[in-house]
């Protein structure tokens, strides 16, 4: 039997603070724009990143880029809205028509099945999403352009 | 029937469907490299009088409706876009124009919109992205008594370029303007001969704080030789310039817009010099993403006596206006406006109730 139980209490704190934290280090979210990890492209500015996906035309590295977006999660796109677009889902839409009915040129693509996504993205030269990180994770095929948000640092 | 197609002989009528049938069955498609959109933005508007003047050329009650049909196709660096509106007084090619990226600018080639200020180059004949039902008078249309050069046919050249966050935005346009028969008449690419128009030139320059983001401050100025055909007029030389901008922070969004418009009436008794200043500014302020309140000041002045403004009556020097806009399902609403107008001969009442869309 423990004599001392006064001294286990703080060592069981300890180890359930360490198991919390790691924990939290499993779940850590973060959003990160991607494309194949065949591309040529190494990074992706926020201006660029918004700029493509309010449907301008943009060529960097002689490659045309290509909008994806990323529907699955409605947080995710919440959070790219916030990060990268600095607008409501509402008035993004409404930008992306008037810009088109005024200049011309397509909207990007909606993608609610994560799966059909990264099949595209992989075989659309240039194109461009965004996703969780653990997303990515699970697809050596991809590679992460920028970290857009992180719930470590938001 | 409006007076243009009027102008327009069967033959071109016919072009038009074509062009614009081929349009709606391949834009959307998108084959290997060239992809496009198309977009239906119907709308139907009941617009109710009161107060008119017993000889007003007014009506108590008006009905309007129509669909604007806008296509487009991307083909590499070239983009091709048409807009073609069907409305209870006929049809109306509004722009079709070829355009040439490169990098973050653009030549245009055939007939689009002037880039005079905000509102006239953000929202064309889309009425469903505009949140309120009428447009402030002095960017009326030509057909809808407008008195400045809306559409021009010609070239335009815009782009931006990029400092840090921000972009300093500009366009030029330079063409043919509309010439002067009652209305303001604009001109028409299918049917070229008919008309007797002459150059108009326009430079808009602009900041925009955030790149591509909807806040933009901007100076235009604009220049254009309309010849006249009736009331005695030869030709009137019209210069317009001023300010405007467009400031967006949730939940509000303010579009202003200021004009001093110079015109010299030139005739076979000699010329008459006048000028005049117009303004608008209207507020909006989105309760949430269905309801939307919105309200309008629009003012003249040196107005009364104006040479130029007297050969447009119908024209609203003053209107105070307020709505509201409920976007009911997806890509639909119903909007709401009530206002008081002014123009040279008419003090009156208007409400009016608009359902539009897009598809």
């Amino acid at each position: 039997m423990n004599k001392h139980p006064g001294k286990i209490i703080p060592i069981v704190i300890c180890l359930c603070l360490i198991f919390v934290d790691g924990m939290a280090q499993t779940t850590q979210h973060s959003l990160l724009l991607v494309c194949s990890a065949d591309s040529s492209l190494s990074s992706l500015s926020i201006t660029d990143a918004r700029k493509i996906f309010l449907g301008i035309p943009t060529v960097l590295d002689d490659v045309r880029l290509v909008p994806l977006l990323n529907t699955s999660d409605t947080l995710l796109a919440e959070v790219f809205l916030q990060k990268i677009i600095f607008m409501s889902r509402r008035d993004y839409e409404q930008q992306l028509l008037s810009r088109v009915f005024r200049l011309g040129g397509k909207r990007p693509p909606e993608y609610e099945n994560i799966s059909e996504l990264i099949d595209v993205l992989l075989n659309t030269p240039g194109s461009i999403s965004f996703m969780w990180s653990d997303q990515v994770a699970d697809h050596k095929d991809l590679k992460s352009l920028r970290v857009v948000w992180s719930n470590s640092n938001n | 029937m409006s007076l243009k197609i009027l102008h327009m002989n069967d033959k071109a009528n016919l072009l038009y469907e074509l062009i614009f049938l081929v349009s709606i069955f391949f834009a959307p498609v998108s084959r290997g490299e060239v992809s496009g959109e198309l977009f239906l933005f119907p709308k139907v508007t009941a617009i109710f009088r009161s107060d008119l003047e017993n000889a007003s050329a007014l009506e108590n009650d008006d009905y309007k409706y129509g669909v604007d049909i806008f296509a487009t196709y991307e083909y590499r660096d070239f983009r091709v876009l048409g807009e073609y509106l069907l409305t209870e007084d006929g049809p109306d090619l509004e722009r079709i124009i070829l355009g040439w990226v490169v990098s973050d600018h653009t030549f245009w080639i055939g007939r689009n919109h002037t880039p005079i200020e905000y509102w006239n180059t953000q929202f064309h004949h889309g009425s469903y992205l505009e949140t309120s039902i009428s447009r402030p008078a002095i960017v009326d249309y030509e057909h809808d008594v407008g008195i400045l050069p809306m559409h021009t046919g010609g070239l335009l050249l815009e782009g931006v370029f990029k400092r840090g966050e921000q972009g300093f935005g500009y366009s030029w346009s330079i063409g043919v303007g509309p010439e002067y028969e009652e209305i303001l008449e604009e001109w028409h690419p299918l049917s070229p001969e008919t008309g007797n128009q002459d150059i108009t030139t326009t430079l808009n320059l602009y900041l925009e704080p955030v790149l591509y983001a909807p806040t933009r401050y901007g100076l235009f100025v604009n220049y254009t030789e309309i010849p006249a055909k009736s009331r005695g007029l030869d030709e009137i030389k019209q210069i317009s310039s001023g300010i405007y901008g467009n400031w967006k922070s949730q939940p509000w969004r303010l579009i202003g817009s200021s004009f001093f418009i110079h015109n010299r009436l030139e005739s076979s008794n000699g010329a008459r010099e006048d000028e005049f200043f117009s303004a608008y500014i209207q507020a909006e302020y989105s309760i949430s993403d269905k309801w939307i309140l919105f309200g309008r000041l629009e003012a003249s002045i040196g107005d009364e006596d104006d040479a130029y403004l007297a050969l447009f009556p119908e024209f609203i020097n003053e209107r105070i206006m307020g709505g509201i806009r409920v976007n009911i399902i997806h890509h639909n609403a119903l909007k709401l406006e009530f206002s008081r107008n002014r123009t040279s001969d008419d003090v009156y009442g208007q409400f009016m109730l608009q359902w539009d869309a897009m598809f």
